[in-house]
């Protein structure tokens, strides 16, 4: 009998689809994601939760719808600018809120535990993973 | 004049902090630990003059794959020099920062080294834990005969979470020692010891004779140590990290009262050698036009048709000698910040009257419109059991912060190139809980 590996590759390593957010699982803190079309109001995908107990889906779709208007607020400033991420606080929490390039009406979001995650790397992480998205 | 040498030396500040900027290793380290003779084994140059004796040290920041050479100092005092070349440095008191740009690009590619200053009085400042924080890789400097201190532990442990995960030991002054295997033995034990925080250990004997000999001689650069060294930061530089399943094995971990303390905001006491940039220095051009308060307005009118209405900040604050003290710290820390452009309060309800205690007015008010508008959407959409704080706004050029505070919208625009994404949450909370020790 023989063994074939090349038959098993696409069980153990599943090829990502355009819409794997997968990924967001290494950022330190993570809690939960996903890809929001703000307008449509309905999540491409998602990533489970921990531990959710915070009603998650409902928050990342009402953020998402905010922070869309928060784009076209930012309009009125005149800055000449794009945004690149909006960083929310919560007493244990940090959500981050990333439009992607392709589509300024999608957001690649994330909830982090507020006492382990790193920000910054978050944010290059999230940064990373959008300009996978896609392909 | 002056205005010119500020606007220089605020430039001096510029820090990318765009996920797309080239790779920054921090290179840190007690007192007189090596950490210049790492960046110059690297190099392959002596390019840093000795700064031995000299209690304030600058940053050292060096850009490699630049497009064109260039040596600036920036002074204590803001004035910015521009210097023919590294050969024209000297080490003297005064200096905050020095910046070389060399249009080489070194062993990784085009990067940014940046040389931590020692400690001061055995603490990092908030500031110089951003600074670590916003750089990939932490390169640690040990003294080979006292090497792996407790102290170094402290240090490190202080820094805790806020610790680049990508990290290199080295071992300074290997050629001090007398056999190989005295060598061996010491990157035994530092392996060991050291394994819980860094799990590349380097060891290094970069006299300055070999690193001169370097710059032409392969040989050289390997017997300093360099050459492994840079292998290390190649290797590290390309892993894919796994945030979490690192979590445990490669850093030190605080307790969460431990990490609120690390998190508690100092008094401010003012740095009189850190640049000051007058706060209102920043007006935005394209937005003025149209921003231009009506002075007969009153604020019913600003009820009515939901605008804001700007009132005099000083009744802002209730009187008391103590409470115009922390109004004067606060005008006072605004003003060392790099790339200010507006600080207020604006009111959630009505009427919607914005202070303006630093900046531009005319801008200050649209920043508080955009303020306004955003945190009254949040509190609106936020299931109430999240009970949202604030948010942080970031652009490619400008980033915007406010918090709720009671019944107001303290808010912050800066531009992000002069003050870093992590400068400025640190900077905001500072804001933030001086703002409360005044209301």
């Amino acid at each position: 009998m023989t063994f074939d590996l090349q038959s098993y590759l696409p069980f153990l390593f599943p090829p990502r689809g355009p819409n794997d957010i997968s990924r967001l699982r290494k950022i330190g803190g993570f809690r939960g994601g996903c890809l929001v079309d703000s307008v449509a109001g309905e999540k491409i995908s998602t990533v489970e939760m921990k531990d959710d107990n915070s009603n998650f889906a409902a928050v990342s779709s009402a953020n998402s719808e905010a922070v869309r208007a928060k784009t076209e607020a930012l309009k009125t400033l005149k800055l000449d600018d794009t945004m690149e991420d909006v960083l929310i606080s919560y007493p244990d929490q940090y959500h981050i809120v990333r439009p992607l390039q392709s589509d300024e009406k999608v957001f690649l979001y994330v909830a982090l535990d507020r006492k382990s995650a790193n920000l910054d790397r978050a944010r290059r992480k999230m940064k990373s993973i959008e300009s996978q998205l896609g392909r | 004049m002056e205005l010119a040498r500020e606007t220089e030396a605020t430039e001096m500040a510029v820090a990318d902090t765009s996920p797309d900027r080239p790779l920054r290793i921090a290179i840190c380290g007690e007192v007189s630990s090596g950490k210049s003779a790492v960046i110059h084994a690297l190099l392959r140059e002596v390019c840093l003059p000795d700064f031995f004796g000299i209690e304030d040290r600058p940053v050292i920041r060096i850009s490699t794959g630049a497009d064109a050479p260039s040596v600036t100092v920036l002074k204590s005092d803001g004035e910015a020099v521009a210097l023919g070349s590294a050969d024209e440095l000297v080490a003297e008191e005064g200096l905050s920062e020095i910046q070389i740009m060399r249009t080489a690009a070194g062993p990784f590619g085009p990067c940014e080294i940046i040389e931590m200053p020692p400690l001061r009085d055995g603490h990092l400042t908030e500031e110089e834990i951003a600074r670590i924080e916003d750089c990939d890789i932490m390169v640690w400097s040990t003294i080979g005969s006292q090497a792996w201190r407790l102290s170094e532990k402290s240090i490190l442990d202080e820094i805790g979470v806020r610790r680049p995960k990508r990290g290199v030991l080295v071992v300074s002054r290997g050629d001090k020692f007398r056999s190989d295997n005295d060598r061996d033995r010491l990157m035994e034990r530092v392996s060991r010891e050291a394994a819980s925080y860094f799990k590349n250990c380097v060891m290094m004997g970069a006299a300055t004779d070999l690193i001169r000999a370097s710059a032409e001689d392969d040989g050289a650069w390997a017997k300093s140590g360099a050459e492994a060294l840079a292998e290390a930061i190649n290797h590290v530089k390309d892993e894919e990290f796994d945030d979490e399943a690192h979590s445990g094995a490669d850093i030190v971990d605080i307790s969460p009262a431990a990490r609120e303390a690390e998190e508690a905001i100092e008094p401010f006491e003012l740095d009189e050698d850190v640049v000051v940039v007058p706060a209102d220095a920043k007006p935005l051009e394209a937005a003025e036009p149209e921003l231009e308060p009506a002075p007969t307005e009153t604020e019913d009118d600003a009820a009515d048709n939901g605008d804001v209405k700007e009132v005099d900040a000083s009744p802002m604050f209730a009187s008391g000698k103590g409470k115009a003290a922390k109004q004067k710290q606060l005008e006072a820390f605004i003003s060392t910040l790099h790339g200010v452009i507006a600080v207020g309060s604006v009111e959630l309800g009505r009427p919607r009257t914005m202070k303006v205690i630093a900046g531009d007015r005319p801008v200050a008010r649209n920043f508080s419109k955009f303020c306004l508008t955003s945190a009254e959407a949040m509190l609106k959409k936020t299931a109430s059991d999240l009970d949202f704080e604030g948010e942080h706004v970031s652009m490619k050029s400008h980033q915007v912060l406010y918090a709720i505070e009671g019944k107001r919208v303290l808010f912050f625009a800066s531009e992000t190139a002069k003050l870093p994404t992590g400068i400025a949450r640190t900077a905001f909370n500072r804001l933030t809980a001086l703002y409360r020790a005044i209301t």
